[in-house]
């Protein structure tokens, strides 16, 4: 009990330092949404970092931050990730818990360190399936699929340093405006940090400190993450 | 006394025909044409209020139908379904279409959110139930920390522990395999990408009116999708094949019509060259069918299509009796005098019309609103035509010049010669292999009662509709289950229990998704249930989630929030629902109020255990599995096999009726030709491998009325053969033209009628020919 009291108050005092960070960090991201550009445009201005997730895949860790409403801290997680081209991605959350997350075009395969396993076939839910395909296209800067779901925005952050970009994506359609608010990706060389926002005003940030483009075929093992 | 009983009915009758004609031209605008099949075909033998709310839900399904539009590439295939879909809407055939689901899915979802405190999903309630509420929070876990929490409809503030999400994921469109991409539904296959349209009519699609209207506007759609790019439309639902059906039925019924009159008038001008015998010909022919229809408006309040098309080769039926009326005119072709031809001819058409009509009544006896439809429209036509026959054309007509050497005479006295075959041992060779030839086929002999095999679409429209269940990658069963009970709380739970019958079935794979209203919004009793499951577990001070959201570092204040907005839960009526957008796919299976209780239906898909089904159903108050093609099939069975023992039947009185006046010996002779021609129709079609069913036996009905006709004119007429010969002959070239017509139906009853009766009566009139009494010639001095 005492514990989570000193937590709390360690929290709260991350709060206050984050409070005055966020809003002005949330308002730089925001100016994006005044550069609308095409996905050429795009292409044009990410370079070397669409080539690079132009690759057959894309391995690398990740830094995860969920902010919540009403929810004083976010809540973090860490872990591994694998992105195959044509197979779908790896996500292997190893703190707080172990878990691994397996999304491909025909569902979603959860596995926790116990155990426990839990799918969602997207011949069951057909909103499985559209999911999918926007991670994957966001996972391979694929401007063009996007393009069809959202509006693009795109400018050079040069205050990041050299060749840096911030890209962001607002959903076309209601239906998908419940799933993603909107959705940021920033990176110079690759990308390197993801947001995402949703309509009620959660939003998970995704730091990518970490990653490699796969060049070849897949090694049996990685293939084998991806098996049923 | 016949002669003169008939001569003071003309003014009577003729004012009778007036009257007929007013009425018939007053109710003629207003007239309905029905057109499906099961209107057709006899009820269930069930109890009323199941019948109703079977036909209640039927009606409903037949009004939706479902459209894959289909392109190589996605925003192609979707600007065409967006064409498609719009040439629906402007068109006014649909009610609603259906495109852009996305957001109205959304908007279903949220439609839960102010009952989120009271509504479990199947595996979270067996969770809490069961003691594993730590299953429930690792679940929590992992959609707050995974990309798991991204597939979930609400986010952690509306939905912390993801019991609604679950509730809400629980329920599946019966779209299949179809996937939400830009706010439509779409399935890809092959390198095409389909996207979805969804549509309900106006009306029901068995009004030939909305036929006609969703037909033009499917095919303007498919021309609008084509234009904008689409390479592929294919579509699944009852409107189509409705619409195809009654399109083909209209061109028969105006082809077949039109053959079959047009051949009627140029065989009487061949005849009798003149042109008063045509119009009186004509005159009878239209006020039988003008009463025929009245009688079937008054009696059923609209027609069938089917009986439209029957009631066209009534004509060849009709027009026998003016025929033999007019063939009278060569009897004496110095001093005919019109109102001496009922002495000659009035006892053959009488009883001629008495047999025919008689056969027709036992068809009215039959419980099959089809038939019954059948038999009255053409035992009121026939009488009618009769009676014109018989009462008006003995003042209308006029002796017509006929030239020595006419032909008619030239051809009465040719089949006058004519006698088949002419040796005594021909004659008896040619019986034995008749014989032989009916038994071999009543051998071969097999019936085929599916009714299935009665319901035949373009080959295109059912490839379609295959086509759309491959790619829907699921298909929906023909079986359904209806649920009943004395309140809609009561229909509920009992959908539950059925429900959860169906659970095992689901699991191992016998049965796919179970569409019910039961699980889009739970029965009263199950939704208290829950929420005292909730109270106790998870809302509770010491809870799932105080402990939970605690855990995470939820301050208090925003606890209590969550926890009062669950607490002021209330239970969700199903008017509200019904009310709401979420209920869109669940609207059809609804029926409400029906026969003094209230019913739904619960729709199956993936049927691949019937036989489990069935147990599975079984002994659950107010649950029935209803299996309409199946049953259809057993009444097809049992009342094939009543007709077959009604032919009996009616033989037996044509019999009794016919040896008071001729006697026995007679009797049996003037039956004779009906029976073998009736028996070698019978065994063409054994031999030919064809499956006998219902409408095969009541064609041979149909053959014993007309074919007897056909002996008694000649008997009737022993003393002057030539003109019942003529006839006879004439009779026989107008009934084989119009039945012979129907034969070439593309509708499968119509055409086994069609043959059967063509085959029939072709074979009765070579019998009555051959078998003529050869008492006739010494009759002549």
């Amino acid at each position: 009990m005492r514990a989570l009291r000193r937590r709390a108050a360690a929290c709260l005092a991350a709060l206050t330092l984050l409070a005055g960070v966020l809003p002005a960090y949330a308002g730089e991201d925001a100016a994006v949404f005044a550069h609308p550009l095409d996905a050429a445009g795009l292409a044009a201005l990410l370079g070397p970092a669409q080539r690079l997730a132009a690759a057959s895949g894309l391995r690398g860790r990740f830094e995860q931050r969920k902010y919540l409403q009403e929810l004083p801290q976010p809540l973090l997680s860490s872990g591994e990730f694998l992105f195959a081209r044509g197979l779908g991605i790896w996500w292997h959350t190893r703190v707080p818990f172990d878990s691994v997350f397996v999304l491909t075009r025909s569902g979603i395969r959860n596995t926790d360190e116990g155990g426990a396993r839990m799918e969602l076939r997207s011949d069951d839910q057909p909103a499985v399936a559209g999911v999918a395909r926007i991670f994957f296209a966001l996972f391979a800067l694929d401007f063009r699929t996007l393009s069809s779901e959202f509006d693009l925005y795109g400018m050079p952050a040069a205050d990041a340093g050299p060749g840096a970009w911030m890209v962001g994506l607002r959903p076309r359609s209601s239906a998908l405006a419940g799933v993603f608010g909107q959705a940021l990706i920033a990176g110079a060389a690759r990308a390197t940090r993801v947001e995402l926002s949703d309509a009620q005003g959660d939003r998970t940030v995704v730091a990518i400190p970490e990653a490699s483009a796969i060049e070849g075929p897949l090694t049996p093992q990685d293939r084998q993450r991806f098996a049923d | 006394m016949t002669r003169l009983r008939l001569q003071t009915c003309f003014w009577p009758w003729a004012a009778a025909m007036l009257a007929l004609v007013a009425a018939f031209a007053a109710m003629l605008p207003a007239l309905r044409v029905e057109t499906s099949i099961f209107a057709l075909l006899p009820r269930g033998e069930r109890d009323a209020g199941l019948e109703q709310a079977v036909d209640a839900y039927t009606e409903q399904l037949s009004r939706d139908s479902v459209y894959l539009v289909g392109a190589g590439d996605f925003a192609v295939a979707r600007d065409a379904a967006a064409a498609f879909a719009g040439a629906l809407r402007s068109s006014g055939a649909f009610a609603e279409v259906f495109l852009e689901v996305g957001a109205a899915r959304a908007q279903a979802a949220r439609f839960y959110l102010p009952w989120r405190g009271g509504l479990l999903a199947e595996r979270h309630r067996r969770w809490l139930a069961s003691g594993q509420a730590q299953k429930l929070r690792d679940e929590a876990l992992r959609a707050l920390y995974t990309p798991a929490g991204f597939m979930r409809p609400f986010g952690a503030g509306e939905d912390p522990l993801g019991l609604l999400s679950a509730f809400v994921a629980g329920q599946r469109p019966p779209t299949g395999r179809a996937t939400l991409r830009q706010g439509v539904l779409t399935v890809a296959a092959a390198g095409r990408d389909y996207v979805l349209v969804a549509a309900h009519t106006a009306a029901s699609p068995f009004a030939l009116a909305a036929e006609r209207s969703a037909g033009a506007a499917l095919a303007e759609a498919r021309a609008a999708a084509q234009a904008a790019g689409a390479q592929e439309v294919v579509g699944s639902g009852v409107i189509q094949h409705a619409a195809a059906a009654a399109a083909r039925g209209r061109a028969e019924m105006s082809l077949f019509g039109g053959i079959s009159a047009a051949g009627s008038v140029v065989l009487l001008w061949l005849a009798f060259a003149s042109t008063r015998p045509l119009l009186l010909t004509a005159l009878s022919m239209a006020l039988g069918g003008a009463a025929g229809l009245l009688a079937c408006r008054l009696a059923f309040g609209g027609v069938h299509l089917v009986t439209l098309i029957f009631g066209s080769s009534l004509i060849g039926t009709s027009v026998d009796y003016s025929i033999y009326f007019f063939a009278d005119r060569f009897r004496d072709p110095r001093h005919w005098r019109p109102l001496d031809a009922p002495r000659w001819t009035a006892a053959g058409i009488g009883l001629g019309y008495m047999t025919t009509a008689l056969s027709y009544l036992a068809l009215l006896a039959a419980p099959f609103p089809g038939l019954r439809q059948i038999a009255l429209f053409s035992a009121a036509g026939l009488g009618v035509a009769c009676g014109c026959v018989l009462i008006l054309f003995p003042r209308l007509a006029r002796p017509w010049p006929i030239a020595e050497r006419a032909a008619a005479l030239r051809l009465g006295a040719a089949l006058e010669r004519m006698r088949l075959p002419p040796r005594r041992g021909l004659r008896l060779a040619l019986a034995l292999a008749a014989g032989a030839f009916v038994a071999g086929g009543l051998m071969r002999l097999h019936f085929a009662d599916d009714v299935r095999a009665l319901q035949a679409s373009p080959p295109e429209l059912l490839r379609g509709e295959a086509r759309v269940r491959e790619l829907l990658g699921q298909s929906g069963d023909r079986r359904f289950v209806l649920v009943r009970g004395d309140s809609a709380e009561q229909v509920l739970q009992r959908e539950e229990a059925l429900r959860q019958r169906l659970a095992p079935l689901r699991e191992d794979g016998r049965l796919g998704t179970v569409l019910a209203l039961s699980n889009a919004v739970p029965s009263l009793r199950q939704q208290a249930a829950d929420r005292q499951l909730l109270a106790a577990q998870v809302y509770a001070a010491n809870g799932l989630l105080p402990g939970f959201q605690r855990g995470l570092g939820y301050r208090q204040d925003a606890i209590d929030r969550q926890l009062a907005a669950a607490a002021g839960a209330r239970a969700l009526q199903l008017d509200d629902f019904l009310a709401s957008p979420a209920a869109l796919p669940y609207r059809s299976l609804w029926l409400g109020r029906i026969a003094g209780g209230y019913a739904s239906a619960v729709s199956l898909f993936d049927v691949r255990d019937p036989a489990a089904l069935q147990q599975a159903a079984d002994g659950l108050p107010g649950v029935q599995l209803v299996d309409k093609v199946a049953e259809i099939s057993q009444v097809l069975h049992r009342y094939r096999q009543i007709a077959m023992a009604l032919i009996a039947a009616v033989y037996l009185v044509i019999g009794a009726l016919l040896s008071l006046r001729y006697g026995l010996a007679g009797a049996a002779a003037t039956l004779l030709p009906a029976v073998g021609g009736g028996l070698l129709a019978l065994a063409v079609l054994a031999w030919a491998g064809v499956g006998i069913n219902l409408f095969h036996v009541l064609a041979l009905l149909l053959v014993l009325g007309m074919g007897s006709d056909y002996t008694i004119f000649l008997r009737e007429s022993r003393s002057a053969p030539a003109p019942a010969l003529l006839a006879v002959a004439l009779a026989t070239l107008t009934a084989t033209l119009s039945f012979g017509l129907l034969a070439f139906s593309a509708t499968p009853f119509i055409h086994a009628i069609g043959a059967t009766q063509a085959l029939g009566i072709g074979f009765t009139v070579v019998l009555a020919l051959g078998l003529r009494p050869p008492a006739a010639r010494h009759a002549v001095a």
